[in-house]
């Protein structure tokens, strides 16, 4: 189904994907730097990628195919978080952690609202209900995006310093 | 997060409110319903009533609506002989419901309503300028 919510969450499933890549370097090897030329480049093409897929996203099966795969990504990038939260020593773990975390609500609490949708077109939920759940779920994804922007933002910073 | 809570809180008075405006849409829908036998009691107009309750989950005081309670106001009487309601005298049983004054509830309805939604867009607009600050 068409609902911009869906729209949303596969924009904030490549979202989660660019934050987790852009942790990855960090987590994986203590020399980020060396370890991460390739992968921001990957990160910049999946980004691209995922721009052309969001704006190819305008008949219905496309969405609901993007939204699955959405749906998994955000499945999949909340397990590392997990599996780095118990080994201690990495650097990066606890941030990973939050990152999850805060995925795992945000995935939730749009599945809610999401469900809530579906409901009212059924004439089954109300139009408050609806309005708050969806409301909430837009500025959980609105601040989990502002929070990758800045991730990357610093990311970038660090690479463009002269070595 | 606080402004979560007085969003959801204010969900409850914009609930609450609707459930006011249903009460006031029955009143004026029934504003004329008699009763079909003679001397029987006509539709009776019912008042809202609104409680504060403690709400667990989202740590707030929300509003409820109370337990419907009836007006205790005589009926108005009409004389109207050829009524299937009226009674020896000819005289028949009005609900005590008075649209103007339904419409002024109805008119506080939507002000308090109103005063719900500001509350939700401002916590909005507040979360929104927080979050702004990461963006510049």
């Amino acid at each position: 189904m068409a609902t911009p919510f869906n729209i949303a969450t596969a924009a904030y499933g490549n979202a989660s994907r660019l934050a987790t890549q852009a942790l990855r370097p960090e987590a994986e090897s203590a020399i980020a730097g060396v370890a991460s030329g390739p992968n921001f480049a990957q990160m910049l093409a999946q980004s691209v990628q995922s721009i052309t897929e969001t704006s190819r996203a305008a008949d219905p099966t496309a969405i609901a195919t993007l939204n699955d795969a959405a749906s998994r990504m955000i499945s999949q990038a909340a397990q590392p978080g997990a599996q780095l939260g118990t080994s201690t020593g990495q650097p990066g773990g606890d941030f990973a952690q939050m990152l999850a975390q805060s995925v795992q609500g945000v995935v939730d609490g749009g599945r809610q609202a999401d469900q809530m949708a579906i409901d009212l077109v059924n004439g089954k939920a109300n139009v408050v209900d609806m309005v708050t759940a969806l409301s909430q779920t837009e500025f959980a994804i609105e601040s989990i995006v502002t929070i990758r922007d800045r991730v990357i933002q610093s990311y970038e910073s660090i690479m463009s310093m002269p070595i | 997060m606080d402004f979560n809570t007085s969003i959801g809180i204010a969900a409850t008075g914009l609930h609450a409110q609707s459930a006011r405006m249903r009460i006031i849409a029955e009143n004026i829908a029934n504003a004329d319903s008699t009763a079909t036998t003679p001397g029987g009691d006509p539709y009776r107009r019912r008042v809202p009533t609104f409680e504060t309750v403690m709400n667990q989950e989202l740590g707030g005081r929300v509003v409820t609506m109370g337990k419907l309670a009836f007006d205790q106001s005589d009926f108005n009487s009409r004389y109207e002989p050829g009524h299937p309601a009226a009674d020896e005298n000819g005289y028949v049983q009005y609900p005590n419901v008075n649209t103007l004054i339904e419409t002024m509830d109805m008119r506080q309805a939507q002000r308090s309503y109103e005063a719900n939604l500001n509350v939700v867009s401002i916590s909005r607009q507040m979360l929104g300028q927080t979050l702004d600050i990461l963006r510049g």
